[in-house]
């Protein structure tokens, strides 16, 4: 189990810059996610991580090991590919066993431990098998075991379950984080989904562009957000965002957006006057009856699930999200009043889009 | 995949037949060719064994008898002009073939793809146009006359079809796998052969196997760059058909030998031959 460093690293490819000065600590047995939308240079790092790709500027350190110029066979890693990249020419056995088998560890040994590990992903009837003849599920576990075997400093995973269908990626997710409890070492674990990483991530980075937005819990992420790209990427459905300029008077501050006024709490001490840029999520709007406090808006659109829904609202012109728990008994066209739990507003900054510290 | 069964039309059938014929005819005359003697020959045609004419094996008497030696000297020096034509350019084939398929070249303006291009236009070239620098250089260098030298010129003319099949191999194995191997524990040496090479060999084996049978059957070569002591079979047979006439029969003994061992080295190569060994080791 080691510590993983990403010290100023940057990554170009010809004058295309991929990863940008990213600095990011890994602590001993966490589980850090790395996630952001595809293109934004997750694999890269983690690739940077793992020795397959060159690191252009900065250093990595595992442990208390500078490693930016080893070879990914010095590295003391495991790593789970996207694609599984099994060994096609062997049966489930050798490729559990191979990493083992090049490190020169004795065959009794070698056998104990891909035992051990096959019966842990309860693969162990398919010992004898080739990939060929496996289905996309156990490709996957001997994909994980052959990682799992080798009880390796660190521990990475790119896109482990986006070729899974739906409800086997829901299963083995669980499985994955009971299978980190177990063994408690440290792992990096891509994902673009934001869903998978707020469940299975101790703590979460957000990438975009190749630029490391905010690394933090996912309660932090969800309470939060430093910026406004993060405050829409995580969470679903995404976060409201509007524009307006705060206001003074007698009622307490306010944001005015378009023809709407959103009260704010005094005690976030916006300046009246400024320009700003603030966002509630769907679950904290409050849809109200006609001539309700709050705004004035349209219901254009009911997405529901049984037990809430999603209402898509019309507000002069912005177009908000709203979380409704229960049994809806809004149609579509009626008109509503709609209001935030103030506690609830993020505020970030209209020209930098980062949040503002109350 | 679910077969899907239908009739096959009669024109079809029709080609089929006449395909069939234009294949095996040749073979068909030559093998009752070997069981017959002159008489049979000689004047007229005779095409069916036991109504036509007795089948004897004179031939093959005279070919192991008052041919022994030379049968044999001609048969080893084509087993080592082929072996050493197919096993040199497997081997160099499937160097350039993995650095093909692998890595991203750009050399003086080249890029993989022109040079593999290249290569493949080395076998474009028409024999006889070479085979006189060749017999010169032979000459200069003192090696004309040796199975060994007649192999490396084999060599050099198989590598063009052995890079690109090799090349093709290569590129099926995904880089990712070969990146396990190097996150297991693996050099870059060392995932070329415990993984790229057993994941490719099916490959290899196809090169090989061309390799072989060009060298095997090669002519030109064989006549410009050996005389006596290293002459290959086919130089051999050719040499049946002389100022006093043509010895068809010795000819059609001689080429059904020299068919054995090639109809061996396939049946046996078959089971490489069978694609699709990498299946299976990513997703679908
Ligand atoms: N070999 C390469 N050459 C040039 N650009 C590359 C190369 N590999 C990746 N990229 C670019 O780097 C960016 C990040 O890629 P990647 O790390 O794979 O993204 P992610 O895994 O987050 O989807 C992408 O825009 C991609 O086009
Ligand atoms: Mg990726």
């Amino acid at each position: 189990m080691s510590r993983v460093l990403f010290d100023h690293v940057w990554k170009s490819y010809a004058s295309v810059e991929v990863v940008r000065d990213l600095n990011l600590a890994v602590e001993e047995g966490e589980f850090l996610v790395l996630v952001g939308p595809s293109g934004c240079g997750k694999s890269t790092t983690l690739r940077m991580l793992a020795g397959l790709e060159d690191v252009t500027r900065g250093n990595i350190h595992i442990g208390d090991r500078n490693v930016t110029y080893a070879e990914p066979r010095e590295r003391d890693i495991a790593m789970v590919f996207q694609s599984y990249a099994l060994y096609p020419h062997m049966s489930v056995e050798e490729n559990i066993g191979f990493g083992l088998r090049n490190r020169g560890v004795a065959n009794a040994e070698i056998d104990k431990r891909v035992k051990n590990v096959s019966s842990m992903l309860e693969i162990g009837h398919l010992l004898e098998r080739r990939p060929r003849n496996l289905s996309g599920g156990q490709r996957q576990r001997v994909a994980l075991g052959r990682a799992i075997v080798r009880e390796a400093g660190v521990f990475l995973m790119d896109e482990p379950l986006s070729n899974l269908d739906a409800q086997l990626r829901v299963s083995m997710r669980s499985e994955i984080i009971k299978l980190h409890q177990r063994i408690r070492s440290t792992t990096v674990y891509v994902t673009h989904d934001q869903v998978e990483a707020l469940t299975m991530g101790s703590r979460i980075a957000v990438l975009k562009d190749g630029r490391l937005m905010q690394a933090d819990t996912a309660e932090n992420l969800y309470e939060r957000p430093g910026s406004v790209f993060v405050a829409t990427f995580i969470g679903s459905p995404a976060m409201n965002i509007l524009s307006g300029t705060v206001e003074g008077g007698d009622g307490g501050p306010s944001i005015r957006s378009r023809q709407f006024k959103w009260p704010v709490d005094p005690k976030a001490s916006l300046k009246p006057g400024t320009q700003i840029v603030f966002g509630m999520r769907p679950e904290h709007l409050i849809v109200g009856a006609e001539g309700q406090t709050g705004n004035p808006a349209t219901v254009t659109l009911i997405e529901s699930t049984g037990n809430e829904a999603v209402v898509l609202l019309d507000a002069g012109g912005d177009v908000l999200k709203a979380k409704v728990p229960g049994r809806v008994r809004l149609t579509v066209g009626q008109i509503v009043s709609v209001s935030a739990d103030q506690s609830e507003l993020h505020f970030f900054d209209a020209t930098t889009e980062e949040r503002i510290r109350a | 995949m679910t077969r899907i069964r239908r009739k096959i039309p009669v024109w079809s059938i029709t080609l089929q037949v006449v395909w069939f014929i234009i294949v095996v005819f040749p073979l068909y005359w030559m093998t009752i060719t070997a069981f017959k003697e002159r008489a049979d020959v000689f004047p007229l045609p005779t095409f069916l064994p036991w109504v036509d004419f007795e089948p004897t094996l004179s031939a093959f008497r005279t070919v192991f008898g008052q041919y022994r030696s030379q049968l044999f000297n001609a048969l080893a020096n084509s087993a080592i002009a082929s072996l050493v034509g197919a096993f040199v350019a497997t081997f160099a084939g499937a160097l350039a073939g993995y650095g093909l398929a692998r890595f991203d070249y750009r050399q003086f303006g080249w890029k993989n793809d022109n040079m593999a291009f290249f290569f493949i236009s080395q076998r474009m070239m028409p024999p006889v146009a070479v085979v006189f620098p060749f017999l010169l250089m032979y000459r200069y260098a003192g090696v004309l006359d040796r199975a060994w030298s007649l192999g490396i010129a084999y060599a050099l003319f198989n590598l063009p079809l052995a890079i690109w099949i090799t090349r093709d191999a290569f590129r099926a194995v995904p880089a990712e796998v070969e990146e396990s191997g190097l996150v297991d524990g693996c050099t870059r040496l060392g995932v070329f052969y415990k993984i790229s090479l057993p994941i490719a060999f099916p490959g290899l084996v196809t090169a090989f196997f061309v390799s072989i049978i060009f060298a095997w059957n090669e002519f030109l070569f064989a006549l410009i760059l050996t005389f006596r002591r290293s002459q290959t079979l086919p130089v051999l047979i050719s040499g049946q058909a002389n100022e006093l006439g043509a010895y068809w029969w010795i000819m059609s003994a001689l080429g059904l030998i020299g068919i054995i061992p090639m109809v061996v080295l396939g049946l046996y190569a078959q089971k490489w031959l069978v694609r699709g060994l990498s299946a299976g080791s990513v997703k679908g």
